[in-house]
C-alpha cells in the first residue's frame, strides 16, 4: 500500500506565511477558552448587571420626565452620571465575572499547557513563543473586552437616546472613555493572568494565585485608606489602579491621592512583567525558536 | 550534500557532530549520522538521548554544538524546516474539550494550510487513521488508542517529509497498531524519513529492521539488525539447535572450525561460533549425516533485543559520555553504499561502539566496511 492508496494528493495550494500563525493561536485559544465553565458562565450572566444599569438608567429617565410634566424645575432633578454608571458598571463586571474569565482562560493557559507538555505541539509547527503567548493574551483580551464594551456601548447609546437634544453629543462622547477603559482593563488583566499561569504547571497553584493577587491587594489596599488614610498600599492593587485611571477616563471626582500618573506606571510594569515572565517561562522550556 | 539551510527535495536527516548539554549534563554527544528515507527505529534506555536527539531534530532544541539539518535546512526556528517536520510527541497532550477535528485542522492551519484547506487536510488525516466516524467527537470521550491516533494525524496532517515518532504505540490495541504501523509505512514507502523511538522493541523488529541505538548520550550503532550484530566480534553469536538428542549432536560437532563453546539447554543445545554462516551450514551437514531428529535451529541473538542488550552493556562498560568522564575502546565501523562513508571524526565518541549505515537509501548493506 501507498500513501497515494490511501488517498494522498500533492497540495498544490499556497501555504501562508509564518506571521498567519498569530491569528491561528488567537482562534484556537478563543476556541479553549469557550470550553471553560467559568467563560461561558460569565458570557451568560455577565448581561444581568447591564440589564440592571440599563434599567436603572431607563427608571431614572422615567421619572424624570414624569417630573418634568408634574412642573419640577430641571434644576432640582438630579441628572444621569453617564461616565460614573459606565465606571461603575465596568468596575463590577470586572469583580463579578471579569475575574471568573481571567481564572477560566487566563491564569490556566500556559500553566496547563505545562502540565499537559502540549508545547511540542505548537513549537514543532513554525510557531514562535511571542506568537504563542500573543495568541493566549488576545484571547482572554477579547472576552474581557467584550464583557465590558458591549454593555458599555449600549449604555452609551441608551444615554444619547434618553439624554436632552442640548446633551445629546456629550452623551456621545463617552464611547471614547469607554472603549479605551476596556482595552485598559482587558489588556493588563489578560497579560497579568497569563503571565501568572506562566509560574507553575499547577493549575489549581496558579489560579489561586491570581485570586491572592487580584484580591488581596484591594482589601487590604482599602483598610488601610480607610483607617489610617494612607492610599499608597492601593498601588498593589490591580482593580484598584484600574478604578484610579477609568476615574480620570470618564471625569469621576473622587477624594483620593491617587492619580493616573501613579497608577499607569504600576499597571505597565504589571502588564509588561507578565509577558516578560511568560517569554522567559517558554524559553525557559527550551522550545524557543 | 547541500549546504545547511539550503533546502534539499530528498527527505533526510543530517546530523554533524551534534552535541547538546543541559548545564553540566552532556544529554547527546557528538553524534553525526545521515538517515535517508524510510523507517529507522531509535532505540536506548531511559535517559540515554533519545527525547533530546529528536527535540534537536524537531527544532525545539538549539543544539551546543555541532548541527542537524532536515532536508539540507537547519530546523531550529526556521519555519520552512519546520513545515517538512510531523513530530507525534509521546506526552498525552490532548485537549478533552476539542473535538479530534478542531485539533488536527489547528495544527494544519499551524503549518500554513488555509483554514478551508486544514479542515480537509485533517479530515483525511484523522480518515487515514480509522478516525473517520469519531472525528467530531470530543477527544475527552476518547479511548487511549484513538487519542493516539489523533496525535498521529496532527504529525502527518501537512505531509511532512520527515516524520518523529515518540512512542507511537503506547496505548494501543493489536487493530490501532494495525493501523498506526500501515500508516507509517505508507508514509516511508513514499518517501518520508520516519524516525520511530520506542521502549518496545518488537514494535521496532515488526516494523524496520534499520535502527539507531543511543546510549549515554552517544550513537552506538546505526544500520540493519543482523549488520550491526555482524560487526559485534567479541559477542560471539549464538546458535540454538531444538532436538531430542544433544549429547549425540554435542559429539558430532566438537572440535569443529569457528565453534567456540557449546552449552546443553532446555530442548536442545546451544552453540556459540563468529561465523554463523559457517555454522549453520556445518551444523546441517552433520545432522543429515547422523539422521537426527531436529525440530528447529534458531539464533536467538540475532534478534533486536539481544543486539540492544549487547551494545547497551557495553556501552554502559567501556563507553562513557562526557558527563562521566567513561573512556572505553575507541572503535568505529562504517559502512556504505558504494564504499565506506566516514561520518565527521567525533572526538568525543572515544569508547563508543559506533556502527552506520550511511547513505540515503540506507538498503545499503552492500557496502565495503571501512
Amino acid at each position: 500500500m501507498t500513501i497515494r492508496d490511501l488517498g494522498y494528493r500533492p497540495y498544490e495550494g499556497v501555504r501562508l506565511p509564518a506571521s498567519h500563525n498569530t491569528s491561528v493561536m488567537l482562534r484556537h485559544a478563543l476556541s479553549r477558552a469557550w470550553g471553560s465553565w467559568m467563560v461561558k458562565l460569565s458570557a451568560f450572566l455577565g448581561w444581568v448587571p447591564p440589564a440592571i444599569a440599563i434599567a436603572g438608567i431607563g427608571i431614572q429617565w422615567w421619572l424624570t420626565q414624569q417630573a418634568t410634566q408634574a412642573g419640577v424645575p430641571l434644576d432640582e432633578i438630579p441628572p444621569i452620571e453617564g461616565g460614573d454608571s459606565i465606571h461603575s458598571l465596568y468596575l463590577w463586571q470586572l469583580w463579578l465575572f471579569g475575574l471568573m474569565i481571567t481564572l477560566g482562560a487566563g491564569a490556566s493557559a500556559i500553566s496547563e499547557d505545562l502540565a499537559f507538555k502540549a508545547f511540542p505541539f505548537y513549537f514543532a509547527k513554525p510557531v514562535t513563543p511571542p506568537q504563542y503567548l500573543l495568541g493566549r493574551v488576545l484571547a482572554v483580551a477579547i472576552w474581557l473586552f467584550c464583557l465590558l464594551f458591549i454593555p458599555g456601548f449600549l449604555m452609551v447609546l441608551l444615554l444619547v437616546g434618553t439624554a436632552p437634544a442640548d446633551a445629546r453629543l456629550e452623551s456621545l462622547g463617552l464611547i471614547l472613555p469607554a472603549f479605551l477603559d476596556a482595552v485598559l482593563i482587558a489588556g493588563v488583566c489578560a497579560a497579568a493572568s497569563v503571565g501568572v499561569s506562566a509560574f507553575s504547571s499547577s493549575r489549581a497553584l496558579t489560579m489561586s494565585a491570581w485570586i491572592l493577587i487580584f484580591v488581596v491587594p484591594w482589601v487590604l489596599g482599602t483598610i488601610v485608606d480607610e483607617v489610617g488614610d494612607w492610599p499608597w498600599l492601593k498601588l498593589a492593587s490591580l482593580p484598584a489602579l484600574l478604578g484610579v485611571v477609568g476615574d480620570t477616563l470618564f471625569k469621576v471626582a473622587r477624594e483620593d491621592d491617587l492619580s493616573w500618573y501613579h497608577a499607569l506606571p504600576v499597571l505597565a510594569a504589571m502588564t509588561f512583567g507578565g509577558i516578560s515572565l511568560s517569554i522567559r517561562r517558554l524559553r525557559g522550556a527550551e522550545v524557543v525558536t | 550534500m547541500s549546504r545547511p539551510n539550503e533546502s534539499s527535495t530528498e527527505a533526510n536527516v543530517r546530523a554533524v557532530r551534534l552535541t547538546k548539554w543541559y548545564g553540566r549534563v552532556t544529554a547527546l554527544q557528538d553524534v553525526s549520522l545521515h538517515l535517508g528515507p524510510g523507517i529507522w527505529g531509535l532505540l536506548g534506555p531511559n535517559g540515554s538521548g533519545k527525547t533530546t536527539f529528536m527535540r534537536l531534530v524537531a527544532g525545539q532544541l538549539k543544539p551546543a554544538l555541532g548541527e542537524v539539518t532536515v532536508c539540507g535546512q537547519r530546523p531550529f526556528a526556521n519555519p520552512d524546516a519546520l513545515r517538512r517536520i510531523g513530530l507525534c510527541p509521546e506526552a498525552d497532550a490532548m485537549y478533552d474539550e476539542l473535538t479530534a477535528l478542531e485539533f488536527v485542522t489547528t495544527m494544519a492551519e499551524l503549518s500554513g494550510f488555509s483554514k478551508k484547506d486544514a479542515r480537509d487536510k485533517a479530515a483525511v488525516a484523522l480518515e487515514q487513521f480509522g478516525l473517520k466516524d469519531a472525528m467530531d467527537r470530543k477527544v475527552g470521550g476518547y479511548s487511549r488508542g484513538m487519542r493516539q491516533r489523533a496525535k498521529l494525524a496532527q504529525a502527518v496532517v501537512h505531509d511532512p517529509d520527515v516524520l518523529l515518532l515518540d512512542e507511537p504505540l503506547t496505548g494501543t490495541d493489536p487493530s490501532s497498531r494495525h493501523v498506526i504501523l500501515d500508516a507509517i509505512k505508507a508514509r516511508a514507502d513514499a518517501g518520508a524519513v520516519v524516525l520511530f523511538s520506542t521502549h518496545v522493541l518488537p514494535e521496532i523488529e515488526a516494523t524496520t529492521d534499520r535502527v539507531l541505538l543511543i546510549a549515554r548520550g552517544q550513537l552506538v550503532a546505526q544500520g540493519r539488525v543482523h549488520e550491526i550484530r555482524s560487526l559485534l566480534e567479541e559477542h560471539p553469536h549464538h546458535v540454538r539447535v531444538y532436538t531430542s538428542e544433544p549429547r549425540k549432536l554435542a559429539s558430532l560437532i566438537v572440535g569443529v572450525e569457528g565453534i567456540v563453546g557449546i552449552q546443553f539447554a532446555p530442548h536442545g543445545l546451544e552453540l556459540m561460533t563468529y561465523d554463523p554462516d559457517a555454522t549453520y551450514r556445518v551444523v546441517a551437514e552433520k545432522i543429515v549425516e547422523a539422521d537426527l531428529p531436529v525440530d528447529s535451529i534458531t539464533s536467538p541473538d540475532a534478534s533486536l533485543e539481544a543486539l540492544f542488550h549487547y551494545l547497551v552493556e557495553r556501552s554502559s562498560h567501556g563507553a562513557g559520555t562526557g558527563a562521566d568522564g567513561g573512556v572505553g575502546r575507541a572503535r568505529s565501523l562504517m559502512m556504505g553504499r558504494g564504499g565506506a562513508q566516514q561520518a565527521p571524526g567525533p572526538q568525543g565518541t572515544q569508547g563508543a561502539y559506533q556502527g552506520q549505515i550511511a547513505g540515503p537509501g540506507a538498503g545499503a548493506g552492500s557496502g565495503g566496511r571501512a
